[in-house]
């Protein structure tokens, strides 16, 4: 169980750092005029406030759950942390970038899509596939 | 396939289910309601009813796809087993959704409090109902 959280801990936090790196960089704004978090003129210390909490919370929660459907990941070694990584995107980043349109959020769905692909798909997937092995 | 086609059903069941919801929710107009209709900013119900199930339609199929994969890892039997996957993607969906939202809202005191409570709460009942409804329809899918 330990390990779970701690795997789950860092590769939430790296996650999380990846978030604000897009934010702070000027990534996002490269294909959005609104701010990742839709509020403006946020200081770099509420983003990472945010982003990290979020990061340790969720990181978490996921991998919980990935130590409980880890047989079942249809892949082996690393990649299955990629796969669960890439479903976990489908059911929440870009489940939360494709509900946001109707609301008038559209400019803002690419770039929060592109952003947590790499985020949870690439850098928590890859993380949690190297740090949690049965 | 299977799962596909069960979810695609559930999620369509699911997407109606919510849009119901809130057209009762409207009748009853509690003040908690009110603020949900002011956040909602489609102006016309059938539009955001089409978006809804569409888009219910597409995460539905999708979610049942995953449901046919882990299918003998998810605790429970019968309508229990669909509801707690439901419950699992309503966890890693809307209630991830809401927390954000609810952060962003406590850290920079704007109203993102209404995006949560609204992820929270009326999100979280349609992938209940799709839940419900998602094993049921499996079983009876014979592809």
């Amino acid at each position: 169980m330990k390990r779970i959280i701690i795997s789950g801990l860092i590769a939430g936090v790296a996650s999380a750092i990846v978030l604000i790196i897009f934010q702070i960089s000027g990534l996002f704004e490269l294909f959005s005029t609104t701010p990742i978090l839709g509020v403006e003129n946020v200081n770099v210390q509420t983003i990472a406030q945010i982003e990290i909490t979020l990061g340790i919370i969720w990181g978490i929660i996921w991998s919980v759950l990935y130590a409980f459907i880890y047989d079942y990941i249809p892949a082996i070694g690393f990649k299955k942390g990629l796969v669960y990584g890439l479903i976990i995107w489908i059911i929440s980043g870009f489940r939360l970038a494709v509900i946001i349109i109707p609301y008038g959020g559209y400019l803002w769905t690419t770039p929060f899509a592109i952003s947590t692909f790499f985020s949870i798909a690439i850098v928590y997937g890859l993380l949690i596939g190297y740090l949690y092995k049965k | 396939m299977r799962g596909f086609y069960a979810g695609l059903l559930a999620g369509i069941f699911g997407g109606t289910t919510l849009i119901i919801t809130l057209i009762v929710a409207e009748i009853i107009r509690t003040g908690y309601v009110t603020i949900v209709q002011d956040f909602m900013k489609p102006d016309v119900l059938r539009d955001y009813l089409i978006y809804m199930v569409g888009y219910m339609a597409i995460f539905g199929s999708i979610s049942g796809i995953f449901y046919t994969i882990f299918y003998n890892r998810i605790p429970g039997k019968g309508v229990k087993k669909g509801i707690v996957f439901g419950c699992i993607i309503g966890l890693l969906s809307n209630i991830w959704m809401g927390f954000r939202h609810y952060l962003i809202g406590l850290f920079t005191g704007t109203e993102s409090y209404f995006i949560s409570s609204f992820a929270l709460i009326w999100g979280f009942e349609m992938w209940f109902v799709y839940g419900l409804v998602l094993e049921p329809i499996y079983k009876r899918l014979n592809l």
